[in-house]
């Protein structure tokens, strides 16, 4: 690890990866910052401006958007109530209350330290761990690998809240979205019409972004916009923590930490679950649980904390075994693909260098992130007065030129305007978005791997026949049918309470 | 008898499934048990929207209470029209490039979506906002980092 140290910080003396560093951690505070935006749009828009820069320099960028949207996302959720993004739900519970007893300031100050803490330390722990992760997959097959890719599918299905046909269907629109153009293996053309524009698939950034991004945009438009209302920057100086504070809540930071940092490497999970996670156990292991949700400091923290800590957790499973850990990762795994740099166990061996200056540059950016929230934060209010009939015909426009700049003709803006349909369909039917994300980036690395072991064995029983694959599989099933089994286990509880 | 929307979106998934199934049914290489070929990944995904579609048409028939609503019919209208004003600019970029359309488009929405939610603007705000909007996208992309926006086919 020490031999790529060199390497790493010659990419930060580069002034071009040093600018894009801080443009790119202010672009994605601010996106996470507004309600309705997030780091992971801002990934998506902008992952197009990195075809033209080297692998490095694209890392240390869409890093910087990324952790800068999971980290501004919690002055939506303290100074208007309304998350940011879904990683900071729990924030507003305690976060706004604390604001409206006129303490706004600690609040902040308690979620931009917590942030800090959960990505600057999940970034180490990362570092250390990835490679162990990487050296045990050495041992895994395509069996293990397509199981793994299916628990990455289905587990988010199992947290899915309300309808489990919904989270289902719309991995099966991933699925078949991703089987578009030549099938591996077979070179068996699928679905392409004999439309060239086909042949090599359908394109991240233009289904992606059409689907979530410019549908958004619209429907948000269509259900009315509606003006965060005004914050007073009054009271919004200093640092606004004691030492007392860190020691106060000492337990509930390392409690947090873990929670998010384990979440975070769970296959298809992230910091969506990892906030309300934490958020329980701080008020389970409060001494004054009747507090939260009145404007608990601890209430703050916990999210806080969690939600960052999962972004170490889920480069974990990126790095060392190609798998996302949430929908940001698998939009990074899709990027870094482009780059030439497949992740996986053999990065470690062929670009170890890159995967340290993954890890480094998430440190690098909490302390930046840190940094100018710190100096920033008296501005924090401003961000949330961005009019909304300015700020989306700019976001349109950035998604309809990173679509024709991902793919060098304007056939594929057509086809991501016809992708906003399908969104817009979707989300009027209430089929969720991140099953569809990661099932079309784990979709092709799972028929290979799938396409593969048949190959090998001829028989589909070898995926539960071998140890580690079969327990993936059955946890996969056990994902799937996860909704039968809590309602069984309720009736069955609910039947022995009332004999 | 109103249909549901999760009826609405069950059948909507159901034909989804069964067209795929029609063109997965078209492959050349054969679906075997011992190696299932391209109809694999494909194949579930068809079976997943055949179940999930009949299970969620299946929901929407025990739903009691009435679908909330998701957008009203302004709220459709407004979406349409952004939608078709899209589709027009991208169609009128191909033949005046980016730099000519966008501004106009910029206008254009920045005009409606304020006028739509009741926001008073005023007019050289929105005009300077959509030139220099534009200006600074194009700039981002193409002399700053090197890639190309349509620029026309009347000027090629």
């Amino acid at each position: 690890m020490i031999e790529y140290l060199p390497y790493i910080l010659s990419q930060f003396i580069v002034p071009e990866n040093v600018a894009l560093m801080i443009a790119g951690t202010f672009v994605g505070i601010i996106f996470g910052a507004i309600p309705g935006l997030s780091g992971t749009m801002a990934v998506m828009l902008f992952m197009p401006l990195t075809y033209s820069m080297d692998h490095a320099t694209a890392i240390i960028f869409l890093l910087s958007l990324w952790i800068g949207g999971c980290s501004g996302a919690f002055i939506g959720s303290v100074l208007l109530g309304i998350p940011g993004s879904a990683s900071a739900v729990s924030t507003c519970w305690d976060g706004h209350p604390l604001a409206k007893q006129g303490k706004a300031s600690k609040a902040l100050a308690i979620g931009m330290t917590a942030s800090f803490m959960g990505t600057f330390f999940s970034a180490l722990f990362g570092g250390f761990l990835s490679e162990q992760v990487a050296n045990f997959a050495f041992a895994m097959g395509a069996w293990e690998y397509t199981a793994l890719c299916l628990v990455a599918m289905t587990m988010v299905l199992a947290i899915s809240k309300g309808n489990m046909f919904k989270g289902l269907a719309s991995t099966s629109i991933g699925l078949i979205l991703a089987s578009v153009g030549y099938s591996p293996i077979d070179a068996e053309p699928r679905f392409i019409f004999d439309n060239i524009y086909l042949m090599g698939g359908l394109g991240m950034i233009v289904v992606l972004t059409g689907i979530f991004a410019v549908s958004h945009i619209l429907i948000t438009f269509g259900k009315g916009f509606v003006e965060n209302p005004k914050v007073s920057k009054e009271g919004l100086k200093g640092y606004g923590l004691t030492p007392r504070d860190f020691k106060n809540e000492a337990g509930n930071i390392i409690r947090s930490f873990f929670i998010g940092l384990g979440i975070g490497f769970l296959p298809g999970m992230g910091s969506g679950l990892s906030n309300l996670v934490a958020y329980s156990s701080a008020k389970n292991a409060s001494k004054h649980p009747e507090e939260y949700g009145h404007g608990a400091e601890g209430g703050v923290w916990a999210p806080e904390v969690a939600n960052n800590a999962s972004i170490g957790g889920a480069m974990i499973p990126m790095a060392a075994l190609g798998i996302p850990g949430d929908s940001t990762t698998a939009l990074l795994i899709g990027a870094l693909t482009i780059h030439g740099l497949e992740m996986g166990p053999m990065v470690f061996a062929n670009s170890g260098n890159v995967v340290y200056l993954m890890f480094f540059t998430v440190a690098l950016v909490a302390v930046v992130v840190f940094i100018m929230q710190l100096f920033g934060k008296r501005y924090f209010p401003y961000i949330l007065r961005v009019p909304n009939h300015y700020m989306y015909p700019a976001l349109l426009v950035i998604s309809l030129a990173s679509a024709y700049v991902d793919s060098g003709n304007l056939y594929k803006v057509g086809m991501m305007m016809f992708f906003c349909f399908v969104g817009i369909l979707m989300a009027a039917g209430g089929l969720p978005n991140s099953p569809l994300i990661l099932a079309f980036i784990l979709g092709p690395i799972m028929e290979k791997n799938m396409l593969k072991a048949f190959q090998y064995s001829g028989t589909w029983t070898s995926f539960f026949t071998r140890p580690v694959s079969g327990i993936l599989m059955v946890i996969a099933i056990l994902c799937v049918f996860s909704p039968v089994i809590q309602s069984i286990y309720k009736r069955a509880k609910k039947s022995k309470e009332a004999v | 008898m109103k249909i549901k929307r999760d009826q609405l979106t069950g059948v909507l998934l159901i034909l989804a499934g069964i067209f795929f199934a029609v063109l997965i049914s078209q492959f050349k290489t054969p679906f075997t048990a011992s190696y299932p070929g391209p109809a694999l990944l494909p194949g579930i995904g068809v079976f997943g929207l055949i179940v999930c579609g009949a299970g969620i048409f299946v929901n929407g028939c025990r739903q009691k209470d009435a679908d909330a609503v998701f957008l009203s019919k302004a709220g459709w209208l407004r979406v349409l029209i952004t939608f078709v004003v899209l589709c027009v600019y991208v169609l009128a970029m191909k033949y005046l490039g980016y730099l000519i359309v966008t501004p106009f488009l910029l206008y254009g929405l920045t005009t409606y979506f304020a006028k739509a939610s009741g926001m008073n603007t005023r007019l050289w705000v929105r005009i300077v906002f959509s030139i220099v909007v534009a200006v600074a996208i194009w700039a981002m992309y193409v002399p700053l980092f090197g890639m190309t926006l349509p620029e026309g086919l009347l000027f090629e």
